[in-house]
């Protein structure tokens, strides 16, 4: 069938960086005081949620050794997951079940598709996967179990202005053609993964959150027409 | 033969009245060019489902408004208009608004629209009244005729 209309002008935008999902919020791990808060948002600007939706939560110290967290009152109602961590955490590894999200004539909703009223215009079972890095050594470059991961491939601390090095797995293998967002203003093209997942990614000064997401369309699933997957990176650089 | 004249009648009423026809709704289908604009996010994907609206420099109200397609895609024809604004965001604040110019560019059809003309309908829509009325002045008659005696 022949196109109805042709195209005379393509106008690509690219629309704010830290943007991925269809949801475009991020989920991800960050000190606060003497503890750590799971923040969910963009940047600055932090919304709440429901405290359940954080399945896992692990620091792992600079080898690499699980330690013991415990959550603690919040103080924040944006941010209802307070953390401590005993010992010296160099990183943090988070699981983020988001579930349902169907998108409706009234907007987004916390639902399957099939449980919405009106027509779905897009729907989605959203899972974050983050890792923060707070000190930065060999255990940084290993993989750590996750469905989808981005693994840096230096164990030295990123430098602002410098490019970071990374690897982006999928059940542990390399995800070829995943698209990662630049940073800045210039909405620039994303950065693709190689044949081998890898990619480079320009660093920016303070904390940077580094994201890829990975879809699949389940089959026969009358809940929702994709499972996205959004692993993060979060880095801090000088 | 009143039957006959009955049924003719219940034909005729089954003709749409003029007035009928400036209610109805046609539909072209036409091949032409337009102006396509993608929105995707800083990973490429698309921005799709999400309201916009397409101002026409120096008009208030917007031109054209609606949803992004699954593709994040908004097509329009901007006709003799050169510059024009876009507006659209999500209900989480992400979006563009922006100005923009097109190249002037004639909008031609470049395929034959289907279906009859106006007038053409209009004219055959009469000549049916006018068979159907000269048929039943016809019988009428005739029907005079035969029944007068001898």
């Amino acid at each position: 069938m022949q196109a109805l209309l042709h195209s005379k002008t393509w106008l690509a935008l690219a629309l704010a960086a830290s943007a991925i999902t269809a949801l475009a919020h991020d989920v991800w791990v960050e000190p606060k005081g003497d503890g750590f808060v799971v923040l969910y948002g963009h940047g600055d600007k932090h919304d709440s949620y429901d405290r359940m939706k954080l399945k896992t939560l692990t620091a792992l110290d600079a080898q690499g050794q699980a330690l013991p967290v415990r959550r603690v009152p919040a103080s924040d109602k944006d941010a209802p997951v307070a953390v401590q961590v005993e010992g010296k955490p160099a990183m943090t590894l988070m699981v983020f079940d988001d579930g349902f999200w169907t998108k409706t004539e009234d907007g987004w909703k916390n639902l399957p598709k099939n449980g919405v009223t009106g027509p779905a215009l897009q729907s989605a079972y959203e899972m974050t996967l983050g890792k923060t890095v707070l000190v930065w050594g060999p255990q940084v470059t290993r993989a750590h179990g996750l469905p989808l991961e981005i693994v840096p491939l230096s164990a030295k601390a990123p430098v602002k202005g410098a490019q970071i090095q990374v690897q982006v797995l999928w059940e542990g293998k390399p995800l070829a053609g995943a698209k990662i967002a630049l940073p800045g203003p210039d909405k620039q093209a994303p950065a693709q993964t190689d044949a081998q997942g890898k990619a480079s990614i320009p660093v920016v000064g303070g904390q940077q959150i580094i994201s890829v997401a990975h879809k699949l369309t389940p089959k026969d699933e009358p809940r929702t027409d994709a499972l996205a997957y959004t692993a993060n990176l979060v880095i801090h650089a000088r | 033969m009143h039957s006959l004249f009955a049924a003719l009648l219940w034909l005729a009423t089954l003709l749409p009245a003029p007035g009928v026809w400036a209610h109805e709704v046609r539909e072209q289908v036409r091949q032409t060019t337009a102006t396509l604009i993608q929105l995707t996010y800083a990973d490429d994907e698309p921005f799709s489902f999400e309201r916009y609206e397409l101002f026409a420099e120096g008009r208030e109200r917007p031109v054209y408004t609606g949803r992004t397609d699954a593709g994040g895609r908004i097509v329009f024809l901007p006709d003799d208009v050169l510059r024009w604004r876009l507006r659209s965001f999500s209900e989480d604040g992400h979006g563009v608004d922006f100005s923009f110019e097109v190249q002037a560019v004639p909008v031609t059809a470049t395929g034959a629209a289907p279906g009859m003309d106006r007038p053409l309908r209009v004219a055959l829509g009469l000549a049916a009244i006018a068979v159907v009325f000269g048929l039943l002045h016809w019988l009428v008659r005739r029907r005079a005729r035969t029944s007068q005696p001898g």
